[in-house]
């Protein structure tokens, strides 16, 4: 694990405490009670099952939560000593300054009628407001630092002459030469296969660490937090449930982290005929009682 | 675990794609035409053997050495009249399409983005939209032709006119794209990045929007030389003297009644192939930017 310095002591970048969620006029609960902290240049995974809020807490920190009739409240929600709650709440996301996103899809996220260059210089201009040249070179060594060759012809390239993985390349950089303290990655590898992901991950928390840019991560996939992530946030049915460590994840206290630790499949349960899996809704019962239970140990 | 660093160069590096094959040069042979009716557009006036809008000759000659498409029954020359018509029936029809084109893009991305607005804005774009498919009730020759009546025809008021009645069409293609494209991520992504909503407007919606209706650009074209014409031909359009194809159908119509066809004919296939030139040349570049 690569050492952050320092960053036990400092002050959180971003901190959320009691962060509610609601759609359709408080019909739906998407976030019940998420609470975390991430300091600066951390890595903090946030994991959970399909439908458990982990993409809905980063809409709401990275301002996205624009639906009518949806509602963000939270005791505490602060990025670099600034308040979001006092974001006006409106239809259209804005930038919130130091926050930048990636999105699961690099084929929406980049406009096709534009060239992959003039996309990066866009962002280069609105962000660091740069110029002529110096943007250009800029944009150029971004596309050199994410890894693609022959960057000339793919800055004259169009989003759809290029593959998937390049164009999350792309958008990695695009993400990133803006400079930014956050980097919010809603599930940046789910459209790759198994080794492009775990090779996306580590440019993408690489070249975060050489920004200085903290990287907040969502994710199904228990595996790539462990390898990448700082500390691991686990949410269950819109709850955090555990935020511990990714190195002490196997020493979880919350059945469903240890559930979902269980079910992946390893070398030490490489000969087990059944994988276990998750009851999802069985458990829901248990888990007030065993969230006290947690506490208290 | 070490994380393993991967350099300036990238130890996972992609390959750009590779340039694509230009295209060999028959297969530019299908703008021929529309390229021929650009000349003759622009030079047709000057080339023509005799005086377009002047008694030439004998009334009603048959096509010959000296009058190649004969004369009409004033004894016009129906060559130098159809050439000369060119100039004017493609002007009119060129300032339409680019201001029915670029008029309905406008109107049409207004309405697509106001529409889910509230108040005033909101009102406005979805009158908007509901005018444009009550203009789609009315029959087009028939606006055209009450505007045209009250303000008289020069080619001025038939290129306004003619604007105004194609307009709907653009306008409605691209309002339903505007829609479309309003929900792409690549929009948010932009908003995140920190890009104002007008910019975002100009530099991501309208040229996503306006792909359908630049596209159907040839079509408005055919359509506005057929108006253009059938107005001439119903005694509306442009007066004769002047040259232009669907009046001098009209005129010649009498004359096909009784054995002289050649009056008729000759414009009549100068105003298809017209047609069919810039919808093939239309179709054809449309084929070659999508791919």
């Amino acid at each position: 694990m690569l050492d952050v310095p320092s960053a036990t002591e400092s002050r959180p970048l971003l901190e959320v405490r009691d962060l509610r969620v609601t759609f359709e006029s408080g019909a739906v609960h998407a976030v019940r009670s998420a609470g975390f902290e991430v300091r600066p240049g951390e890595r903090v995974a946030i994991v959970g099952e399909s439908g458990s809020g982990k993409s809905t807490t980063c809409a709401a920190v990275g301002g996205f939560v624009t639906e009518p009739g949806s509602l963000v409240e939270a005791s505490a929600l602060q990025f670099d000593g600034r308040d979001l709650r006092t974001r006006k709440q409106s239809r259209i996301p804005r930038q919130t300054p130091g926050v930048s996103m990636m999105f699961q899809d690099a084929m929406t996220s980049l406009d096709a009628v534009w060239t992959v260059g003039s996309q990066l210089e866009a962002v280069l201009g609105n962000q660091l407001k740069l110029r002529g040249k110096a943007r250009r070179a800029e944009a150029e060594s971004w596309l050199r630092r994410v890894g693609l060759h022959d960057v000339d012809r793919v800055m004259r390239s169009r989003p759809y002459e290029l593959s998937g993985g390049m164009r999350q390349r792309v958008m990695l950089a695009i993400a990133l030469c803006g400079r930014p303290r956050l980097l919010i990655a809603d599930e940046p590898t789910s459209a790759l296969d198994a080794s492009r992901s775990v090779e996306m991950m580590q440019l993408m928390i690489e070249l975060a660490s050489t920004t200085g840019a903290a990287v907040l991560i969502v994710t199904h996939d228990i595996r790539l937090c462990q390898s990448f992530a700082d500390r691991v946030v686990v949410m269950y049915q819109g709850c955090v449930v555990e935020d511990l460590p990714a190195n002490r994840l196997t020493q979880a206290a919350h059945p469903y982290t240890r559930a979902l630790v269980e079910c992946v499949p390893s070398l030490d349960n490489h000969d087990a005929e059944l994988l276990p899996t998750i009851d999802g809704m069985a458990l829901a019962s248990n888990v007030a009682a065993s969230e006290a239970e947690a506490r208290v140990a | 675990m070490t994380l393993r660093l991967a350099g300036p160069a990238g130890d996972a590096a992609v390959a750009a794609p590779a340039a694509r094959p230009r295209p060999r040069w028959s297969t530019y042979l299908i703008f021929l035409p529309a390229a021929l009716l650009a000349v003759l557009a622009i030079v047709g006036p000057y080339i023509t053997p005799y005086d377009p809008t002047r008694v030439v000759g004998g009334a009603a000659i048959a096509p010959n050495a000296t009058y190649w498409f004969g004369t009409d029954s004033a004894g016009m020359d129906v060559f130098s009249r159809t050439i000369a018509a060119a100039r004017v029936d493609v002007l009119i029809a060129t300032v339409v399409t680019l201001g029915a084109t670029l008029g309905g893009i406008l109107i049409g991305m207004f309405a697509g983005m106001g529409e889910s607005h509230g108040g005033l804005r909101g009102l406005i774009a979805r009158g908007t939209s509901r005018v444009l498919d009550l203009a789609d009730a009315v029959p087009l020759i028939v606006i055209a032709m009450v505007i045209v009546a009250m303000f008289g025809a020069t080619e001025l008021s038939l290129s306004i006119v003619l604007t105004i009645v194609l307009i709907p069409g653009p306008a409605r293609l691209t309002r339903a794209e505007t829609l479309r494209v309003r929900g792409e991520a690549y929009l948010d992504a932009a908003r995140i990045g920190g890009m104002r909503e007008s910019k975002l407007s100009l530099r991501h919606v309208l040229p996503n929007a306006a792909i359908p209706a630049v596209e159907n650009m040839s079509v408005v074209f055919g359509i506005a030389v057929a108006i253009a014409a059938a107005l001439g031909f119903l005694g509306v359009g442009i007066a004769p003297p002047t040259p232009e194809w669907g009046s001098m159908v009209s005129r010649g119509t009498s004359d096909l009644i009784s054995g002289r066809w050649w009056s008729a004919v000759f414009p009549a296939v100068f105003l298809g192939a017209a047609i069919v030139a810039v919808a093939v040349a239309g179709g054809a570049a449309v084929r070659r930017l999508r791919n």
